[in-house]
């Protein structure tokens, strides 16, 4: 079987999403100018798409929930408040 | 009237012989008689006709021939004289109009009875007499003894020796130099020398080799061993424009246009069926030589053509090696089709030939008539669907056991869409023909959307899920919210008790977007924490405390939550570096704190925040965190509330673990119309009678199960006593009829079957099965709903047909946000849904469905567990269903082991019920419901089935199938007991030559096939003085059920004792006299 060529894509959401490279995108969808193989392209996303907030859910900067809490950190056991 | 002479016996052709053993298997049925209309010259009177008859029957021997079986071989006695009688029908009065109706249905009544074989003439003749001296003779005839070119040389015979009695002149017929009998034995001892056949058959081998026992086309009805021939067709009409196309693409890529339409039909039934590889039978005439043009007689071969489509051909590709592959099948086409199959069938070890004599395999055909108009059916079939085409009239012929006459005619029609776009543009490839139209593609859209209200549209602020509880709450403070043990918590204590802790953790920074960890068990603590983490804003990130340290810190770790709310501190061992903990158990309790309004009273979130995020670990075994938005939430929890009619008198039971999305079923539907949580304990989980208990002392209304835990439910006996029970929610994994039917013997109620992956919040399609409900096979998935949008694409995301296996994407407001800590991913399972809003998403959830007619989802399994056992694909649902329903069995899981007995198979795991060892009669039973390629090759007795934590089944559990032997699972083999019995082991063994046979041994497992049973048949007649026919050995029992049918014919004495036979004709050309009369 060959393997399939597909073509990263991207909405006005900032979410990204894999397409076909044969066939034109969506509405709402354009290409962000990267195809390759099904692994590249998951690679790729792997690196660029680094908020999986959808930008109308952004009220404030990345809370890190990604990259691990930005909260002022307590003792690591007992009380909390 | 009798004729002196001698009746003379030859061997039968191997066409003669494959048909004469298809029907041993077939006892009475009609689907070998031919049906033959001869126009005759108008004005034609009764003697005239009588003549004509009557010189061809002295021309042709083979009107003259009777078949008969001597010491497993099939002979043609050739009779000097048969009676030669013409019925006669008078249709004058009928108006013209309904002639040709009449004519055929004068045809079909004379085919009814079946023919003996043994009895010459095996023809049946009627000349109709119709309104202005139209003259139609019929000839009825057993395909044995004629095939269709007979019927041109009949045709022209007939004529003209009408024409030359009216005409008063001898009549010209050609001299025929030789007869059908003669080629028979030239068929034998020449056409095809042993060095020859070997050849052919070593060429056939090689390459029909894989090829799968069943065709892949989804059936309407599952395809049991009781499929009969009753048959029905559609005709339909190529337009001229394609026609001319097919003859332009014809010309200009230099093949025969037979293989450009065969190339339409393989690409479509390639498409229907998901399957590249496809093989075909057609029917070749098998008059190699000049002289056999002349003869009446059944020459006809048949061929398989195989193609394979898994470079995803062009159209025009496709066709070009579809015309390779007919001139190769033209040049290796002497050799009989039954050598063919009886090839394959030892290829495979034996077996494969099926009580349904010698496999009629494949079970699609093909055939392009040239030079004969297509004739109207007779009410059969020969094969599961037949394609005939006879310029640009067409005719579809199927099983009327397996398809639906609606289903015909849109195979008919898509062939027809195919046909018109692949000759429009032959570059496409086959995986782009397009199978659905505009109307069927709007029907598709329809289908695909819910009509359920749609209460996700517009979320307003102020009703997001934590709002809607605390309004609740303000309405109904004394009523009672949750109870836990002896914890009894009202509404006011839920609100208080969740504002403070939302209050808490807003100090601790937790707001919109930021996750909170909430390691708590199933209790009350939980549900207020719930609540808490929502009011606050936050999301809801559940650990299970029952998981190993380890797991939880990596999933904290990783999770990037800042706050975890636990209660009686962190376990020891447990690393949680820079988060903040919060203790329930520090709570001052309701008393403690008299300020009335501590924490907020309206959730900070907005719709599109995050409610939760869950992990999964799907098929690949690493779990991901799959985070969901309030919309999606609250869309699903309205709808739930409004499906199952909620109100502040309902009490739900809630069992599931909270780390997965069935837990919202049992907290916020309840939560928002005022009724009851009852938190089942976890020590409790997998006790039904401990849960039935609960049941009965808080009159539980609403019961959510997942099947597994369903059966133990149902086998335990204890949903009986849940009366105050009025809806079952279930979901989770495939639910069989059969469970359903034991479920509402115990309980008739109904039963909601809610599907949906956790990546699109919780479910997406739901079926209300009522108590008087009848699943053959699964409860259906319903429809969607919660504003979802369910489409079954094929691999290259085009739509498929109704009826036709897709994967099933979903989108609409129910669409999770993804995977947070995996963007590929996300990206590569939330995919652009070109049938929605711009900018809107799809999630290929992996899983197989397909459309029921009534418009309800089928779900057919995971992608990735799709089985293929021989070639086929098979649905282990299927034989679940069949297993569950065996007598004796309480549960069952059938899976595809690498380890069966015999290689790669199925392998069937049960529960019996206390005391049952019903083993071998299991089998018998299974291999009357089942086709041969769905029978397990082990039955394992379980004492339980293993299940996850979250109430599945646990494939991975399963122990090892081991020696199931070759009649029970473990046990030594049966020996045969009755004298009958041992009577029939011991005839077997010396026609099969196999020693030591077992009670439960099958003919065709032992190396059997229809000819031996021939022989078997014989032999035993010969010992028992009873008439046994030939289908009972070839049935499906084993020793003991063919020595109980026998012993059973004894009793009833139902077949008369054998004449004594002319045991004389032994040698090829024996001799016997015919005296007066």
């Amino acid at each position: 079987m060959t393997e399939r060529t597909y073509t990263v894509v991207c909405n006005d959401e900032e979410q990204y999403a894999l397409w076909d490279v044969d066939r034109v995108a969506p509405p709402g969808w354009h290409p962000v100018g990267f195809s390759g193989s099904r692994s590249a392209c998951v690679a790729h996303v792997d690196r660029q798409w680094t908020d999986l907030r959808p930008r109308s859910a952004r009220t404030s900067p990345d809370p890190g929930s990604d990259t691990g809490s930005d909260t002022a950190t307590g003792p690591a056991t007992g009380a909390g408040e | 009237m009798s004729v002196q002479g001698r009746v003379w016996a030859f061997p039968a052709s191997y066409g003669q012989e494959r048909i004469w053993l298809a029907e041993q298997s077939r006892p009475g049925s009609t689907v070998f008689a031919v049906g033959l209309v001869f126009p005759l010259p108008p004005g034609t009177d009764e003697d005239a006709a009588t003549a004509a008859l009557t010189a061809v029957v002295a021309r042709h021997e083979p009107l003259r021939t009777s078949l008969r079986a001597v010491g497993g071989r099939l002979e043609q006695l050739v009779h000097p004289g048969v009676p030669v009688a013409l019925a006669c029908t008078d249709l004058g009065q009928v108006p013209a109009s309904q002639a040709q109706a009449l004519v055929h249905r004068s045809c079909q009544e004379d085919m009814a009875p079946p023919f003996d074989l043994e009895q010459a003439p095996l023809w049946r003749a009627r000349l109709l007499l119709l309104g202005d001296g139209e003259r139609v003779l019929t000839l009825v005839a057993h395909h044995t003894v004629c095939d269709g070119q007979s019927w041109q040389v009949l045709k022209a015979e007939l004529s003209e020796l009408c024409l030359a009695r009216a005409e008063s002149r001898p009549p010209r017929l050609a001299r025929l130099r030789l007869q059908y009998a003669d080629w028979a034995v030239w068929q034998r001892e020449h056409q095809l020398t042993p060095a020859a056949a070997h050849r052919e058959l070593d060429h056939w081998r090689a390459r029909l080799v894989g090829l799968p026992a069943v065709t892949a086309v989804p059936t309407d009805r599952p395809r049991t061993p009781d499929v009969d021939d009753a048959g029905g067709e559609v005709f339909f009409a190529i337009p001229q424009a394609v026609a001319d196309r097919v003859t332009g693409c014809a010309r200009r890529w230099r093949v025969t246009e037979f293989a450009v339409l065969f190339a339409a039909w393989a690409a479509l039934l390639a498409r229907l069926g998901d399957d590249p590889d496809v093989a075909m039978g057609v029917p070749v005439s098998g008059r190699s030589e000049p002289d056999l043009a002349g003869l009446v007689g059944m020459f006809v071969n048949t061929v398989v053509l195989r193609v394979d489509m898994s470079a995803d051909p062009s159209f025009e590709a496709l066709t070009r090696q579809a015309a390779d592959v007919a001139l190769e099948a033209m040049e290796h086409g002497d050799v009989p089709f039954q050598q063919v199959v009886s090839a394959l069938a030892q290829a495979r070890g034996g077996g494969a030939e099926g009580a349904g004599g010698p496999a009629l395999l494949p079970q699609v055909g093909f055939n392009l008539l040239q030079g004969t108009p297509l004739q109207r059916g007779y009410g059969t079939a020969r094969e599961d669907l037949l394609l005939e085409l006879a310029g640009r009239s067409g005719r579809l012929e199927y099983r009327t056991a397996l398809f639906d006459d609606s289903t015909a005619r849109e195979i008919a029609d898509r062939f027809l869409r195919v046909l018109r776009a692949a000759t429009l543009d032959p570059a496409v490839p086959v995986s782009r023909l397009p199978l659905v139209d505009a109307s069927e593609q709007a029907r598709l859209d329809v289908l695909g959307t819910s009509t359920d209200p749609d209460h996700t549209a517009a979320v307003p602020a102020g009703a997001l899920l934590p709002d809607l509880v605390l309004a609740r709450a303000a309405r109904v403070p004394d009523a009672i919210a949750v109870r836990d043990g002896d914890t009894v918590v009202t509404y006011r204590d839920l609100a208080e008790r969740g504002r403070r802790l939302a209050g808490r953790l807003t100090a601790a920074g937790v707001g919109p977007e930021r996750l909170v960890a909430v390691l708590l068990p199933r209790s009350a603590d939980h549900v207020v924490t719930v609540l808490g983490v929502l009011l606050a804003g936050g999301a809801h990130l559940p650990l299970d405390p029952d998981q190993p340290l380890e797991r939880l810190a990596s999933l904290l770790a990783s999770s990037g939550a800042g706050v975890l709310v636990t209660r009686d501190g962190v376990p020891p061992g447990l690393a949680v570096p820079g988060v903040r903990i919060i203790d329930m158990s520090q709570d001052a309790g309701p008393a403690a704190t008299p300020q009335a309004g501590v924490g907020p009273d309206r959730t900070p979130a907005g719709p599109s925040h995050l409610a939760y995020v869950l992990h999964t670990s799907g098929s690949t075994g690493t779990p991901k965190g799959v985070a969901i938005e309030h919309r999606s939430l609250t869309g699903y929890v309205r709808w739930f509330v409004e499906r199952c009619a909620l109100g502040p008198q309902d009490r739900v039971l809630a069992v599931t673990s909270p780390t997965f999305d069935a837990c919202v079923n049992e907290l916020f539907p309840v939560l928002v119309t005022g009724g009851t949580i009852v938190v089942a304990p976890p020590c409790h989980a997998g006790d039904p009678r401990r849960l039935a208990d609960l049941v009965v002392e808080h009159a539980i209304t609403l019961l959510p199960l997942v099947p597994s835990t369903l059966a133990e439910w149902v086998a335990s006996g204890q949903l009986a006593r849940c009366t105050s029970v009025r809806q079952v929610v279930c979901g989770g994994e495939r639910l069989s009829g059969h469970l359903h039917r034991a479920l509402v013997q115990q309980l008739p109620v109904p039963l909601h079957n809610i599907y949906g992956p956790t990546e699109t919040t919780v479910g997406v399609t739901a079926f209300r099965a009522l108590p008087t409900d009848h699943h053959a096979a699964a409860v259906p998935i319903g429809r969607p709903v919660a504003g979802a949008r369910i489409r079954l694409l094929d691999a290259r995301g085009g739509p498929v047909p109704v009826g036709v296996p897709g994967q099933v994407h979903v989108g609409g407001p129910p669409v999770g946000r993804g995977y947070p800590r995996h963007p590929g991913l996300t990206a590569e399972r939330f995919v652009p849904d070109p049938f929605g809003p711009p900018g809107s998403r799809l999630y290929r959830t992996g899983d197989r469905a397909r459309w029921l007619p009534d418009g309800h989802l089928e779900f057919l399994g995971r992608l990735d567990e799709q089985v293929k056992v021989r070639g086929v694909r098979v649905e282990p649902g299927e034989v679940e269903t069949a297993v569950r329903s065996l007598r004796g069995v309480l549960q069952a899981a059938v899976v595809l082991r690498e380890d069966a007995p015999g290689g790669p198979g199925l392998v069937a795991y049960l529960v019996p019920a206390a005391g049952t060892h019903e083993q071998a009669g299991w089998r018998a039973a299974l291999a009357r419901v089942l086709p041969r390629h769905l029978l397990p090759a082990a039955l394992v007795p379980l004492p339980a089935l293993p299940t996850t934590a979250a109430g599945k089944l646990d494939r991975a559990a399963l122990p090892p199938p081991g020696e199931a032997g070759r009649s029970t699972a473990g046990a030594a083999p049966e020996l045969p007991r009755t004298a009958v019995e041992r009577l029939v082991a011991e005839v077997w063994e010396q026609v099969l030559g196999v020693p030591g046979i077992a009670a439960h041994d099958r003919f065709l497992d032992l190396g059997g096939h229809s000819l031996l049973a021939v022989r078997v048949v014989t032999l035993l007649s010969d010992l028992l003085d009873v008439e046994v026919p030939v289908h009972l050995v070839l049935a499906d029992g084993g020793v003991t059920e063919l020595a109980g049918a026998i012993e059973a014919l004894v009793v009833a004495d139902a077949v008369p004792p054998r004449p004594d036979a002319a045991a004389g004709a032994r040698a090829a050309r024996a001799v016997e006299e015919v005296g007066q009369g």
